[in-house]
């Protein structure tokens, strides 16, 4: 394993029955990164989470994490790792002085006022009892008792699912304190992409299990384009387009093409022009429409504008 | 401060070159002058709630684009202007923002003469602007 990773995935695949849900999956994890993990629902995001901690065997393939194989983490290890499953599940009916007391226990290099710190940033009362506690302040009390022991690697199962804009903000706003400390790194798992963009510096993109992306955030930013074509004679069959390389997306009308293309270049370019197309303008795209046409449903669409107002 | 950076999420634009940009928009503009300290990283990444490698990104491309400089411990700092570019890139660069800004309006349909006057009043507000402070 390279020195600068605290994690490496080599191969891991799941099948649940016949199911495979994850497939052949590699990356690993650079010490200071923030790194995300991309994927629609049931794309196997957490399958691949629990078997990196070692609460699931994969199939085949295996992890390690700093250099102690997954399916067999020493408690050394483990005190290393700040974990956050998905959906904040905690003792309901302890309060949260108690819970943070009860988990304090467990970790030597626990920090009291750190705790004490995010709670009142959360607006926790330390008398109130974890089961009457919002989601949003829940999220709030399991960030604080993860970030209290004193990690040094943040794994973080899709922390913001469900939560308000203002609690989900704050929850950036932690992460960004981790992301402070160079010697911390986090891998999380997302939806919310406008967070990701904000706090992500790589990317990993899993697709019904197979990682179909794994780059830096702004390179696989400034790899998808938006490019459009005028085609003054008729435009060319659907098919012809995406039997382009990189073409993800095309909408159209009788002489205009829409395409979203990934890793555009001069030859993609060439190609187009080939087909008729000239006026060809390439532009940027956000990262919302660029994760969605990587991984919607591809090929061609007609569309129509006189028929978007015929419902009114 | 002087310079009020915002960035937005689900832009085309990456938040370190929206950065970037504006921090060269207001050099050009002299809002900010040769001397002007720019927010820490720390400081900035806390306030935009952004990755402070973002930043240092953006950051050290402003260095390397030669308009800012790093004094040792004390942080960025705006830097004497001179001319960044050659007069081939200068024209490159020109012909890339028209085009990205042709792109952009050619979809709203307004009539040329429309658009010359807007851009006019812009440009005229950015000549103000530099000759107000010398």
């Amino acid at each position: 394993m390279s020195e600068n990773n605290v994690i490496e995935i080599n191969d891991f695949t799941k099948y649940f029955g016949s199911n495979c849900v994850v497939d052949h999956v590699s990356f690993s994890v650079p010490q200071g990164s923030i790194f995300a993990l991309l994927g629609r629902n049931g794309s196997g995001k957490s399958t691949i989470i629990k078997m990196l901690l070692g609460m699931i065997k994969p199939t085949y393939g295996s992890a390690s994490i700093y250099d102690c194989c997954s399916t067999n983490l020493t408690n050394e290890i483990r005190a290393r790792i700040g974990y956050l499953a998905e959906g904040h599940p905690l003792y309901a009916w302890m309060s949260v002085k108690e819970i943070c007391h009860f988990q304090s226990k467990f970790y030597p290099k626990w920090d009291r006022k750190l705790c004490a710190e995010i709670c009142r940033y959360f607006h926790l009362q330390p008398q109130t009892k974890v089961g009457k506690l919002s989601r949003g302040e829940r999220a709030g009390l399991s960030l604080a008792l993860t970030l209290a022991a004193k990690p040094d690697l943040f794994i973080f199962d899709d922390p913001m699912l469900g939560l308000d804009p203002v609690a989900s903000h704050s929850f950036l706003e932690m992460m960004v304190y981790i992301a402070e400390n160079h010697k911390c790194s986090l891998l999380f798992s997302s939806h919310m992409l406008s967070g990701v963009e904000r706090i992500a510096d790589h990317i990993a993109i899993i697709d019904k299990g197979v990682l179909r992306v794994n780059c830096p955030l702004d390179v696989f930013h400034r790899q998808i384009k938006q490019v459009t074509a005028y085609f003054p004679q008729s435009l060319p069959q659907m098919d012809a387009f995406e039997k382009i390389p990189g073409v993800l997306r095309g909408m159209r009308d009788e002489q205009n093409i829409l395409l979203s293309i990934a890793n555009y270049n001069a030859q993609t370019k060439e190609m187009i022009e080939n087909l008729g197309g000239v006026d060809i303008r390439c532009s940027d795209m956000p990262l919302e429409d660029a994760f969605i046409d990587y991984l919607g449903k591809k090929g061609m669409r007609d569309f129509d504008v006189s028929q978007l107002g015929a419902t009114s | 401060m002087l310079l009020d950076i915002k960035v937005r999420t689900g832009s085309a634009v990456p938040i370190y070159q929206q950065i970037i940009d504006q921090v060269k928009r207001a050099v050009a503009t002299e809002k900010l002058s040769p001397g002007d300290q720019l927010p820490s990283i720390r400081a900035l990444s806390k306030k935009l709630t952004i990755n402070p490698n973002t930043v240092t990104k953006a950051y050290s491309e402003l260095i390397r684009e030669g308009i800012a400089e790093s004094r040792s411990g004390r942080g960025l700092f705006v830097i004497e202007r001179v001319q960044f570019y050659s007069e081939e890139e200068r024209l490159k660069r020109l012909e890339a923002a028209i085009d990205e800004f042709v792109n952009k309006i050619a979809l709203l349909d307004f009539a040329t003469e429309d658009v010359w006057d807007k851009l006019r009043v812009k440009m005229k507000e950015i000549s103000q602007r530099k000759g107000q402070d010398e």
